[in-house]
Formats: structure tokens, sequence, C-alpha cells
């Protein structure tokens, strides 16, 4: 930087080469993304295309969609649309360039580390928080990296005043750090195996306070402070209503974070901190549309232009499904809707109207922006953006309508109870699962044609790109630094826009209002969970075969959480209490039934069973779309690690004594030898007691018996 | 745009201005504050009425409704009755009870009877083989409240209301002659399959 004495102009130049290479991340994780998500939607469509091997199933693709969607493609998006306006709003290049390359670099690295460990089946069993112990420490220090580059450049601003789109990205710098540290918490058992310092109903806080402020903070403020930028620039007008954005923004950050446990309505969680997380959710209806009207009638009045430019088009689809997915959010969280909904395809239907319809959409109009201007040259073909714009939007709403169906037809059929007779209309859940397998057919037609236009878009940018001849250097600019100039009088926010790092903390007060209010109780207080004598740790093996339930994935198809509902109790038992997940390091309680709740599956079937349905459930299941998992009965039960997964545990505190976990090997293969035992006298004739298999059916043999 | 509306976005706009991006000043759209206040107040409202004003919880919600649920099945039981061949045979090809009777037969003898009956761990029940019974409702009816005592077979005495077994027999007896992929091969003694009015000495 050259930086000439104060009151004149000093020159500078932005580092274009850091936001270049985002957006080549962005292109080839939005692919891979997007491909991922095909193919575990083909996957449940029919169970062939699990393919039979481990890496392959359901259970462990679907965590590394999510991640790669999320982390990867909406990630590196976010990274590259504010690498670009930061510094163009700040007039000032990035703080640090090697900070920069660390940045960029360490994040592609956290990406291939966990494309490659989460097929192996390493998770740490929360969703959307998947990643063990070591990449999450490695994404933390890249976290702090970025953070560093962020308020460095913020120090060294020309501009004196922090436009919006700063404000939503510094409340997503501070807060993804909070949630990622707070939820990650864990003591290893290995390298690559580690359990949740919380359990139970804790955890289930702890995990959804994270998973929806992922939402919130890693999906949603960073876009909108993208949409803030690039809306203006693309439509050349001026931003709506600056008031508007003052208290949207405030209330969206403050309101938000409290709104977690509406993933947890109905469940043993207690009942004061549902009915929180109801309430805050509704609220957050008017919060988002601000957003909303503040990006829609900033496009007033170009509409023609919208109809035109690919840009404008999909930022304004963009912003029409944030519109959408932010009203379908606070309804879903109503508790009498969530009864319907919950467990069912319609959030899955929901979740995908706001990562494709806004995410997708608004990365897509970012990138139709951007490319051009960082290569120097035109786009490629306006054609080609509109064909992507119609079969990404075609694709979608075949996406959303088959999911609509799906889910509700999922929720009235599981609650279906015969008048007369008082019993399930469907009794057998077999039948909710056929009926819902066509519209698992046209969910994967729509997100073939929503990667189908991905596609196009990546040829579109190359092409673009290749179009540039010059070479790309960084051009110079000048401006004369606002420290330069006479400070003018202000007050309110505008005084507070004018001081980067106060608005930081008061950001994160904002944030942590909620969080404290909400999580500490469940942390500190021993009454927050009625506590139930009868219920007792798992045993060595019970616990290997927990282990190895968590590396299949099987908690992304179960629960194990029944609901206070006459439905629900008929058709699993009786409502889950708190006190029987005290000793779950991590909580299963799953936020999906594409199978049946598990929570009381013991003693519902024989061993035999269990034994058959894991080798082929079509052969125990007719019409089953469950993964086979033929692995499990050739790979062995490690017992030697039981010793360290005991000790661990007992350091969270389970109440194993110090006999109980030094036998723990020898405990669990008597066990596992009564269990064969038990086979064997059904027919098996393999000596299978130190396979995987057994330990998985004592797991499942235990569950919902004390 | 108009003219007017252009002269009022002059007036509206605000004079900082970032990367070439404007700012108007535009009132917050007056429906769009009573969206956020109304949620806020209903937000409060429902709080206290439900955690702090004693409405009902989600637990007592869910006890009404197995209070109704119960009286339901109650009244169900009731009307089906005691077990007799000539009531049996009168019900046994009602819908509403084999359906009733398929619900039972799912949650309880599916895992080893498998689908439809076609027999898996346990004997397949749609053929005409029988192994500890002649397959007639009365001999069956005995069989499947002791079960057998050698193992295999638990016994239903204690944990299926007699009333309801009858349901669960209008069930089985109704998928005689049905063929399934896959089914069991057959095992035990054939039997004449049973008619209405056929008692048990008919089978000597
Ligand atoms: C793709 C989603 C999917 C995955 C992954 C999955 N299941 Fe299932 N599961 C199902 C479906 C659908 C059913 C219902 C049909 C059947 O019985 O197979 C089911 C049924 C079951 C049942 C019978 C429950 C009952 O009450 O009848 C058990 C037990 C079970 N699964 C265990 C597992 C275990 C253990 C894993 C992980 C190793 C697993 N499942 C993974 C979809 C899945």
């Amino acid at each position: 930087m050259n930086k000439s004495t104060i009151g004149e102009m000093e020159s500078f130049a932005y580092d274009d080469g850091i936001t270049r290479k985002f957006v080549w991340a962005t292109l080839v994780w939005g692919v891979v993304a997007m491909l991922l998500g095909v193919i575990i939607a083909f996957q449940l469509a029919s169970w062939k295309v699990n393919l039979g091997l481990p890496w392959t199933t359901f259970g462990r693709l679907r965590p590394l969609h999510t991640n790669a969607a999320i982390f990867a493609f909406v990630g590196n998006g976010m990274f590259a649309g504010i690498y670009y306006s930061l510094q163009r709003l700040t007039k000032a290049r990035m703080f640090n360039d090697t900070l920069s390359k660390i940045h960029f670099w360490g994040w592609q690295l956290i990406i291939v580390a966990a494309a490659i460990t989460l097929p192996l089946g390493m998770t740490a069993g929360k969703e959307y928080a998947e990643l063990e112990w070591p990449i999450d420490i490695a994404i933390a220090v890249v976290w702090v990296v970025f953070a560093v580059n962020f308020f460095g450049t913020l120090v060294r601003r020309r501009e004196k005043h922090i436009y919006v789109a700063i404000w939503f990205y510094i409340s997503t710098l501070i807060t993804v750090a909070v949630l990622h540290i707070v939820n990650s918490i864990s003591i290893p058992v290995s390298l690559m195996k580690s359990y949740s310092v919380y359990a139970g109903v804790q955890d289930a806080l702890v995990q959804w306070w994270y998973g929806h402020n992922a939402v919130a903070f890693f999906l949603t403020t960073p876009i909108l402070g993208l949409m803030y930028y690039f809306v203006p620039k693309a439509i050349n007008r001026p931003v709506y209503s600056y008031r508007l954005s003052i208290i949207h923004f405030w209330s969206l950050v403050f309101i938000y974070i409290w709104a977690g446990p509406h993933h947890l309505l109905y469940t043993a969680l207690p009942e004061w901190a549902q009915t929180v997380g109801m309430v805050f959710s509704v609220s957050l209806w008017a919060p988002s549309w601000g957003g909303m009207i503040n990006g829609l009638l900033t496009l007033r009045g170009a509409w023609d232009r919208v109809r035109r430019e690919p840009v404008l088009k999909f930022l304004a689809t963009a912003i029409t499904f944030y519109g959408m997915s932010t009203f379908e959010g606070p309804l879903l969280s109503i508790k009498s809707v969530n009864a319907m909904a919950h467990y069912t395809d319609w959030i899955v239907g929901h979740v995908h109207s706001g990562t494709i319809g806004w995410n997708y959409m608004l990365s897509a109009g970012m990138l139709y922006y951007m490319v051009p201007k960082l290569w120097k040259t035109d786009i490629y073909s306006v054609k080609l953006g509109n064909l992507q714009y119609w079969t990404a939007t075609i694709g979608l709403i075949l996406y959303i309508i088959s999911m609509w169906v799906a889910g509700i037809t999922q929720g009235s059929m599981w609650r279906a109870i015969d008048q007369e007779t008082g019993m399930l209309v469907y009794p057998n859940f077999i039948e909710t699962v056929v009926r819902i397998v066509p519209m698992y057919w046209v969910r994967a037609i729509g997100g073939t044609l929503v990667l189908l236009s991905f596609i196009i878009m990546f040829y579109n940018m190359v092409k673009t790109m290749q179009k540039n001849t010059s070479p790309l250097v960084d051009e110079a600019h000048k401006a004369v630094s606002f420290r330069a100039k006479k400070p003018e009088k202000e007050k309110g926010h505008r005084l507070l826009e004018g001081m980067p790092m106060v608005f930081s903390v008061l950001a994160l007060l904002a944030i942590l209002v909620g969080s404290i209010i909400e999580i500490l109780p469940a942390l500190m207080s021993s009454s927050y969970v009625k506590k139930d004598e009868n219920i007792k740790p798992y045993s060595a093996l019970e616990l290997a075969g927990r282990d190895i339930y968590i590396r299949e994935g099987c908690y992304v198809c179960h629960s194990q959480m029944i609901r206070p509902m006459a439905d629900e109790a008929l058709r699993y038992g009786k409502p889950s209490e708190a006190a029987e997940s005290i000793y779950d390091h991590p909580f299963q309680w799953g936020s999906r039934r594409i199978g049946p709740d598990l929570a009381r599956v013991a003693g519902k079937y024989r061993d035999i069973w269990h034994f058959r349905h894991m080798m082929d459930p079509r052969s125990t299941s007719p019409g089953s779309i469950m993964p086979a998992y033929p692995w499990l009965f050739k790979e062995k039960t490690d017992f030697g690690v039981l010793k360290k997964k005991l000790s661990v545990m007992n350091a969270l505190g389970v109440p194993y004594t110090d006999e109980e976990i030094e036998n723990a090997p020898n405990a669990a293969i008597e066990q596992a030898k009564a269990i064969t035992q038990v086979l064997q006298e059904s027919g098996v004739s393999e000596s299978v007691h130190n396979k995987q298999i057994v330990a998985l059916i004592a797991y499942l043999q235990r569950l919902g018996n004390y | 745009m108009s003219h007017d509306d252009k002269n009022k976005e002059n007036e509206l706009e605000l004079d900082h201005e970032y990367d070439g991006i404007k700012e108007l000043d535009n009132p917050l759209p007056r429906w769009w504050l009573i969206s956020f206040y109304g949620a806020i107040i209903f937000g409060i409202c429902y709080f206290f009425y439900y955690v702090v004003g004693g409405a009902p919880t989600l637990r007592d919600e869910y006890n009404k409704e197995q209070e109704v649920h119960h009286a339901v099945r109650a009244e169900y039981l009731a009307k089906l009755g005691a077990f007799d061949v000539e009531h049996f045979e009168k019900i046994y090809t009602n819908e509403s009870v084999i359906q009733y009777g398929e619900s039972l037969y799912v949650a309880n003898c599916m895992s080893c009877h498998a689908d439809g009956g076609k027999g898996d761990i346990g004997p397949n029940l749609t053929d005409r083989f029988w192994l500890f019974s002649f397959g007639n409702p009365e001999t069956v009816y005995p069989f499947i409240l002791s079960g057998n005592p050698n193992g295999g077979m638990p016994s239903w005495s204690d944990k299926i209301e007699k009333e309801d077994i009858y349901a669960i027999l209008a069930y089985v007896l109704n998928q005689q002659g049905k063929t399934y992929e896959n089914a069991k091969q057959e095992e035990g003694n054939e039997f004449p399959p049973w008619k209405p009015g056929m008692r048990t000495e008919d089978y000597f």
C-alpha cells in the first residue's frame, strides 16, 4: 500500500485475486454439493442407489451433502462476496494478503477433510456439526484468521461509516464463532472420535441453538449483507429505507438467536423453553420481511430490467424466496402446525426453498454481476443465463411442491386414528413410506434440474473468464481517508456506524442475551431434568453399538423422541422423558422420520429379526427404502477401545465404576456371546459374536428398555 | 417512474454514499410496523398465558387426549363381545373387524409371521397346513392364548385382550388362500379349509 501524507489522496488497490479464488471455489463446490444432493435424493427413491458400500450409503452421504452445501458452496460464495464488497465499501485493501490466502486455502482444506472423513463414518453425530474435533479446531482457527483480516480491514478503512452490508457481516463473524465453539466442545476418545460434553436434553438445546443459528448467521445474515451490496449496485438505485435497515438488522440479530427450540417442540425439552422458541420464531417474521421489503423496493421502478438481465432476475427471485421461506418458518414454528409437520419432508422442502431459492439464486445473481467485473469482460451468454434461471426455478418448484405433498401425506397418515376402533389407520409404518416414494422421484428430478442449471452457470462463467484477454492486475484507486477530513457532528445510529468496534461489541451482546437466558439454565440447574433412578448407563457392548449407530448416520432417518400425542403413543409407546437420555453424549433425538421412531424399539422384534433386517431390510419389511448394511456382518467390533470409551464417558459424568471400566472389553464379549447364542437358536449358523451387527443389536434391544 | 416520484426520492435521499450506493430514508411501511409489534405483543401474551398463566401444558393436553382415546377403545372392545363360534361367524367377515385385526396383527404377530401371514420365523398362516391346531377358530383361538410351552410361539393371554384375539383371528382366517412371494414352505398337517358352520368334530 502506498501511504502518502495526511490530508492528501491515498492510492491503493483492491485484492481481487482472492475474490477470484473464492469465485472458483464457489463454482466447484456448488457442483459437488448439488451432485451429492441429487445422489441422496435418488437413494430415497430407490434404495439400490446406496450401492451396498459403507461410504456411499444415505446415512453417511447426507451429512456430506449438507456440509458441502452450507459450508463449501454458500461459505465460499459468502467469502467471495464479502472480500469483493468489504474492500469497496471501506475503500481499503484487505488487511493482510497472507491472511486472505490462509483463509482461502485453510477453508478448502477443511472441506476436503470433510469430504474424506464423513464418508468414512467419522462423525460427531450432531446434525450440521458432524465434523470431528481436529477439523472443528481447524475451523475455529481459520475463522479467527478471517476475523482478524476482516476487523483489520475495518481498522484501516478510509470510509468512516460502515454500510449496512458490513453490519450483517459483523454479526455473522461474531455469532458463527460463538456458535461453533460452544456447540463443538467434546472430549476426544481418539484422533477421529469424540463425545460431546453435553448430553440428552442439554445437548439437544445447544445443538439446535447452533443448528438454527447456522441457518440464521451462515445462510441468512451474510447473504442479506450481500443483498444490500449487490442489489443497489446491480440496479444502480438507492436502497429503499435506511431506517428500515437499522430496525430490521437489530431486531433480526436479537430475535434470531432465541428461535432454536422450535426444532424441539413437543419433545422432552422443558415447555417454557419450547414456548420461548415458538414466540420468538413468530416474532421473526416481520424482521425478516424487513430485509425482503428493502430488497424488493430497491428494485422497484425497474422491473423491465429485472425481466431482461440475469443478474437482476436472480436477485429478485432470491429475495422473493427469502420472503416465502421466512413466512413458512414462523408458520412451522406454531405448535399445532409443527405437530403435523415435524419429522416430515415438509421441513426438507422448507430448507430447500431457503438454500436453493435464496442462497443459490442470490449467489448466482452475485456471480453474474461480479465475474465479468473481476475478469474485465462481458458475460459470455445472456441466453444461457436465462436458460439456467428457468431450469433452476422449475427444478426448485418441483422440489418444494413434492415435499409439501410428501410431508402433508406423511403427517396425516401417521396421525390417522380410526374413530370407531381407536386404533391407527396405518399401523404399519411402511405403508406411509411406500405412499410417498413417487414424491421422492419428483423431488429427485427437481433436484437434477437444479444441478443442471448450476452446471450451465459453471460453463457460462468459465466461458466468460476465458473471454478475458488483458492481464488481471489490481487497479489503482485513490481516496482521502476520513481521518484526514474534519469530523462531522453525528448522533444516534449514525454515530455508532462510525465506530465499528463498539458496533461489534453491541452485536455480540445482542446475541448473548438470548443465548444465555435459554441455555444457561440447562447447563447449570440440576432440576432441569427430572432424574429417574431406573435409568442406567449403557453396557459396554451397547455403547459400542451406539457408536455404530452414530457412524452409520441412522439418526438422519430415525428419531428417538416420542412426542406426547395419542397416535405416537399407539405407534411407539409412551412419550419420551428427558431423564431417558441423560447418558446420551451426543443426543440422538433426530429430526426426521424417514423410518419409524426407535426410542422404544427394544423388545419389539427378536434379535433374529434385526439380524435379517440389517442384512436386507426388504426381507423383513417389503417395500422398505432403508439401506442394507452387509459390512456390519464382516467388520469386527473393537472391544479393546471400550475401556477408553467408558472412561471418557465417566469423565463426562456417566456413573461407570472403575471396575466396569476396567472390565469393559470382557463384559462386552460376554454379552455378545449371549446374543450370538440366541441368534444361533434362531438358525444363524456362523459365530458372529465379534461382529459389529451384534453390538448394534445389543444397542437396539436396549432402546427404551431399562 | 414519474417525475413526481423522482422528486420525492431526491428529498428522501441521504447525503452519505458507499461505493456509489445511496440510501433513501423512506418511513417504515405501516403494515410492517403493525405486524412487527403485533407479533411481539402476541408473543408476550402467549408466553405469559402458557408459562405463567396456568394454561394446559402439552402433557395436560396429551392426558386429556388419552382419556378420550381410551374411552373409544373400551367402547369398541365391549361391542366386540366374548368369544363364541357363532358370534365369530357373524363378525369375522366384517371389514372393520378385519381391519382392526390387521392393525393388531401388524403390531404383535407380524415380526414372526411376516407380512400378511406368509410366514418367516413362525409358520405360514395363509396355507392349509397347521402344526398345533386344525386351522379352525375353535382350535386356533386357545393356541394363541396359551402359545407353545416348548418355545417359539409365546402365550398371548396376558398380553392381548381376549376380544382382540378374536379380531386377529378374523384377519388371519381371511388371509387363508392368499398367495405371497417368498411365502414360507408348508409345515405340519394339511386340513380342509374352514367354512362357517364347520365345528371341530367335523375334522375327525
Ligand atoms: C434411508 C433412511 C434409513 C436409514 C439411513 C436407516 N433406516 Fe432404519 N428404517 C428405515 C425405514 C424406511 C424403515 C421402515 C421399514 C423397515 O422396517 O425397513 C426402517 C426401519 C428400521 C427398524 C425397524 C423399526 C420398527 O419399529 O419397525 C430398525 C430397528 C431400523 N430401521 C434400524 C436402523 C439402523 C440401526 C440404521 C443405521 C444402521 C438404520 N435403520 C438406518 C429407513 C432408514
